[in-house]
């Protein structure tokens, strides 16, 4: 890694490149004799400078000499620059702009070095507008009106290039980090992707996937280093299809067991120095948690397959439930009108039945939008368990979690199921608002969308009371409530009609 | 000079050749330093090339047909078809050439042979009038030309005695007259591009005028004797870091401005988007899947680390010391300076925004670190990004964290507490009167760290550079020491008064405070006095405007404590 402030990123176009490799062929076979005459010439002069002193009239040969070696000199000089200029196949790159190599100089009306701030447009025009593969030229477009067009692909068949290896990934990282925001168009973000996987089969993503917002926001800084794509797990029996989330000492991954199915995997880093006896009952908490988990089953949970600790890691293996998660549903679609909330909060509350029902009962604790999938068969489904979190927690002595939706007593470290209770008044809150509930506080939907009816309201605002006494005293207790709404609702459309 | 800059220092046998990294000097020389960097010059190029392009035409037509089709006949097989070639008016004259070449030695016949090569050429113009003006025209140009090019000095020498500009060609080094370090009446910086551009010049004013050095540099409106450093050609950050160095140490006092030192000595913020390329750039591949090992040199062996200090939620820190590279990096008795080095493994295998987001997150901690300037505050030395993790390279306390000390030794005195209290302050008071005011949003124990010369130090700025809206963000947090309106995503210098509160809590009593809660230290601990007890539970209300305003004014109620001596006034 080199300390220089700029980059250097190589570019020839293939018609240059042939060229160029003819000519090298060519400039030895004139330079020599050519650096032979000067020598001689040189010679020459100086012997005629020596009859001059003496006195000898042979001003009109000396002047003829002079010509001559300066002519000599000159195409000397001249090959040298043509070479030069060919041969100069380097893009300065630094943060304030870009330096085109020189024989593009007359494409920039001879400036070469342009501001960032001059560039107007980067894409890429494919030769083939319709095919998908992405080759073409990429086009620059200077607000002074010149337009350089940089060849990228050439004969790629015959693995001519404009750009080696490595360098275009390079250059349009640049593009993308230096140029203005709005200059540098899609499909350029989507060449250095392309090009950037192009070794890896796997880890690819789509496009429309890429650019939802939600999803750009996973990838945190970590502690440790994520498994990467085709990395394998219990002796080749899980195979790490691609990287979902991860930041700080946890991850998820989409992976793929025994080569067929897809499932998730949850994985926690336990930080080397922490308190020992707090890690271990962390660890203890979170493995009878986990066999708790196993053995649930609900169509409408995400089963939790397997637990296991591999190189002081730990791994949970989830079912893959495929739908978008709420907050991706109303980002996309906007609040959702009383009647289709009410319906999911039926059945996130019947996911809650069941889970308090157990024995002991088991609380969610990560009750929020992200975690609850409308499926493809339309129903609510509920991923993801905070047990996860909860074990970092401990062992770290923080809170982890989306504190939006987290009750006031779960911030203190005593969940409870009423806890999730307060999880789910949020979501609703999410739901029909399409804005987060401000941590700690009673939220009141009907204050932002006045469609809201007054029952479903104060439903929401009972939930997400900070005191337990004032929530709904059990997830039965809430389903009642939720249908006796519903049912009015139903008998109230009724009678209107 | 505005090419080339050498940094010698003579004497100590020490001398520093800066590589040349400009572009292919050789090659884009007269292209770029005589007309696309120089305007003035603009003709000259020109002309030269007319001229060139003017007498070539002969030779071009020589050197690219007859002696192509001459090779050509040499071969056998299309020997007859080269005949009639020869028969032609080219073929004669390239037949003639071959058997000059052929009947004299091979010296004197490629001596001769290249000067009838070039005369058969120049025979192209007739006219011996034009021909002669012509030659003299170009004659002149070209000793234009070479004077041009032998006129630009091709270094700056810094030695001991004194700067001089050196002259150098094919290997031979001459150099001016010497200004003495005495001489230098003043240095200036000419930004080139806003405060943040990496680029300007250097100016070196010094009194005494030497006749060669005006003659080079253009003559500004204030009619200085001075030498000028164009910083665009001192690229690598080493080199100016040295460039920066030898004109602390060796330019009299008072004529060195802080704004030179500060673009030579630029590291993280000014190179803040090189990292970008440098992060983004590198081979899409991890090197090294394990923690850095004992040993392992960062940075072409920069910084050497020498253990793990621990892993936290956010990130690995490690012991390092100055590498062998640098030599700076040794005190003036040459013991080795101690680092702490934090890591963050930055995302690889995902899209490039993510990349970016994650890159920026760390970036932006740095910036900050970079901004503040306090002995209380953990000092940031350098920033990198290597093998696709981030670096942090910052000052090591060494001591222990408020944690550690309550934790091994319980609860600790008011008056020790009074003590530390008033170190807080002084920190508090100093970030939140930056412009915007920095809310350090994790203000715990665990990041406050005592150092063995009882100065309390503030570390991990990790979470005060996160952007406001964290709503939907998961939080990771010591949940004792949130308050609620952070929690809601709108932290206020108010909230660091709360943390601070919870803070005076746990050393009060050893215990962390209940969260979300009003703190009474009294109630756990009896020895804490009533005002204290009123103090800090005012600093942990719920409602932040029921706290103190500012750090100041905690400053303020504590003056009627025996025992408190504030710091910041």
């Amino acid at each position: 890694m080199s300390d220089e402030l700029a980059r250097i990123v190589r570019y020839k176009p293939p018609v240059l490149k042939i060229g160029f490799a003819a000519w090298s062929g060519v400039v030895p076979l004139l330079t020599v004799p050519l650096g032979l005459t000067i020598f001689g010439l040189s010679l020459w002069t100086i012997f005629l400078i020596v009859e001059l002193v003496l006195g000898v009239p042979v001003l009109d040969g000396f002047l003829y000499m002079a010509a001559a070696l300066a002519m000599a000199v000159s195409v000397m000089v001249f090959l040298l620059w043509i070479t030069g200029v060919a041969a100069d196949d380097q893009i300065w790159i630094s943060k304030d702009g870009i330096t085109f190599p020189l024989f593009m100089s007359p494409y920039l009306r001879f400036r070469r070095r342009r501001l960032w701030s001059e560039v107007e447009r980067i894409e890429l025009k494919k030769y083939d507008e319709k095919s998908d593969e992405l080759y073409g030229d990429i086009v620059l477009e200077f607000t002074s009106g010149e337009r350089v067009n940089l060849d990228m692909s050439g004969f790629v068949d015959v693995g001519v290039k404009g750009f080696e290896k490595g360098e275009l990934e390079k250059f349009l990282l640049a593009c993308e980090v230096f140029a203005k925001r709005d200059a540098v168009a899609m499909n350029i973000v989507e060449l250095r992707d392309w090009v950037g996987n192009a070794s890896r089969e796997t880890g690819k993503l789509s496009y429309t996937e890429v650019w939802e917002s939600e999803l750009t926001n996973r990838f945190h800084a970590t502690v440790f280093i994520p498994l990467e794509p085709d990395s394998t797990l219990q002796n080749g029996k899980l195979k790490v299809v691609r990287q979902l989330a991860f930041g700080g000492l946890a991850a998820v991954y989409l992976v793929q067991r025994d080569g067929r199915e897809l499932l998730i995997l949850k994985e926690a880093v336990v930080p080397t120095n922490q308190d020992e006896s707090m890690k271990s009952k962390a660890l203890e908490m979170f493995e009878r948690e986990a066999r708790f988990l196993s053995l649930l089953e609900h169509p409408r949970i995400a089963r939790v397959y397997d637990y296991f600790v591999e190189q002081n890691r730990h791994y949970l293996l989830l079912e893959r439930i495929t739908g978008r998660n709420l907050r991706q549903v109303v980002n996309s679609e906007g609040p959702q009108a009383e009647e289709i909330v009410l319906k999911w909060a039926e059945e996130i509350a019947e996911i809650l039945v069941f889970l308090h029902r157990q024995q002991p009962p088991i609380v969610h604790r990560d009750l929020t939008p992200e975690n609850l999938i409308l499926a493809d068969d339309g129903k609510i489904h509920l991923i993801d368990f905070g047990a996860a979190n909860q074990f970092l927690g401990t062992v770290t002595g923080t809170v982890v979690g989306k504190q939006a939706f987290i009750s006031p007593e779960q911030f203190r470290g005593k969940a409870t199921p009423s806890s999730d209770i307060y999880s789910f008044g949020g979501t609703l809150y999410f739901l029909l608002t399409g804005k987060n509930p401000l941590a700690m506080s009673v939220m009141k939907p009907a204050s932002i969308n006045a469609n809201v009816s007054e029952s479903l309201d104060k439903l929401v605002s009972d939930c997400t009371a900070q005191e337990i006494d004032g929530r709904p005293t059990s997830a039965e207790d809430l389903l009642s409530r939720l249908q006796r709404i519903s049912s009015a609702r139903t008998q109230a459309a009724g009678v209107s009609k | 000079m505005e090419n080339e800059l050498q940094l010698k220092e003579d004497g100590e046998n020490d001398e520093l050749i800066v590589p040349n990294h400009s572009r292919k000097r050789m090659v884009s020389w007269v292209v770029s330093r005589f007309a696309l960097r120089q305007r003035k010059f603009f003709w000259i190029w020109i002309v030269s090339v007319s001229l060139i392009v003017f007498f070539s035409s002969g030779i071009i037509l020589n050197a690219c047909v007859r002696l192509p089709l001459f090779l050509l006949s040499q071969i056998p097989m299309i020997g007859q078809f080269s005949q009639k070639f020869l028969e032609s008016d080219f073929g004669k004259r390239a037949n003639e050439y071959v058997t000059f070449m052929a009947n004299n030695s091979p010296l004197d016949n490629a001596m001769r042979g290249c000067i009838d090569f070039l005369w058969t050429a120049t025979s192209f113009s007739n006219s011996n009038s034009v021909f002669m003006v012509v030659g003299i025209l170009s004659v002149c140009a070209f000793a234009l030309l070479l004077f041009q090019l032998m006129k630009s000095p091709s270094s700056l020498c810094f030695s001991k005695a004194g700067l001089s500009l050196t002259w150098g060609f094919f290997g031979l080094q001459r150099a001016g007259p010497l200004v003495a370090w005495s001489e230098v009446i003043g240095i200036r910086l000419r930004r080139e591009g806003g405060t943040e551009s990496p680029d300007g010049k250097i100016d070196i004013v010094y009194s005494q005028p030497r006749v060669l050095y005006r003659m080079i540099e253009p003559a500004n409106a204030a009619n200085e004797n001075r030498f000028t450093i164009d910083l665009r050609n001192v690229d690598r950050l080493e080199t100016r870091h040295r460039l920066g160095e030898l004109l602390e140490r060796y330019a009299p006092p008072n004529t060195m401005p802080p704004e030179v030192s500060e673009i030579l000595s630029a590291t993280a913020s000014n190179t803040y988007t090189e990292l970008w390329l440098q992060a983004l750039t590198a081979p899409s591949k991890r090197e090294s899947l394990e923690p850095l090992p004992e040993g392992k040199q960062l940075r072409e062996g920069m910084y050497l680390i020498a253990g793990q200090l621990g892993v936290g939620g956010q990130g690995t820190a490690y012991i390092a010391e100055f590498g062998d590279r640098l030599k700076t990096g040794s005190t003036e008795s040459g013991q080795k300076l101690s680092l702490v080095v934090k890591e963050f493994v930055l995302p690889l295998y995902v899209d490039s925004n993510s990349r970016k987001a994650a890159l920026r997150s760390f970036l932006d901690e740095a910036d900050l670190l970079k901004k503040l300037d306090h002995e209380r505050v953990v000092k940031l030395n350098d920033c990198f990004v290597e093998d696709h993790r981030g670096y942090l390279v910052m000052e090591r306390v060494h001591g222990e964290s408020l944690k550690q000390i309550v934790t091994a030794g319980g609860a600790l005195t008011e008056s020790r507490v009074l003590n530390l209290l008033s170190q807080m302050l002084d920190v508090l008071n100093y970030l939140h009167s930056q412009k915007p005011p920095v809310v350090h949003r994790d203000f715990a124990p665990d990041n406050l760290i005592l150092g063995d010369d009882d100065v309390l130090k503030l570390v991990d700025f990790n979470v005060a550079q996160q952007a406001e809206n964290t709503m939907t963000g998961t939080i990771v947090g010591k949940q004792s020491y949130v308050p609620p309106e952070q929690l809601r995503g709108m932290a206020t210098p108010a909230s660091d008064i709360y943390a601070m509160g919870a803070t005076l809590y746990f050393m009060l009593t050893g215990l962390d405070p209940e969260p979300l809660s009003v703190s009474h230290p009294k109630s756990v601990a009896a020895h804490v006095s009533e005002e204290l007890d009123a103090i800090v539970a005012r600093c942990t209300q719920l409602d932040e405007r029921e706290r103190f305003k500012s750090a100041l004014e905690v400053q303020t109620a504590l003056e009627s404590l025996s025992g408190f001596e504030p710091l910041y006034r």
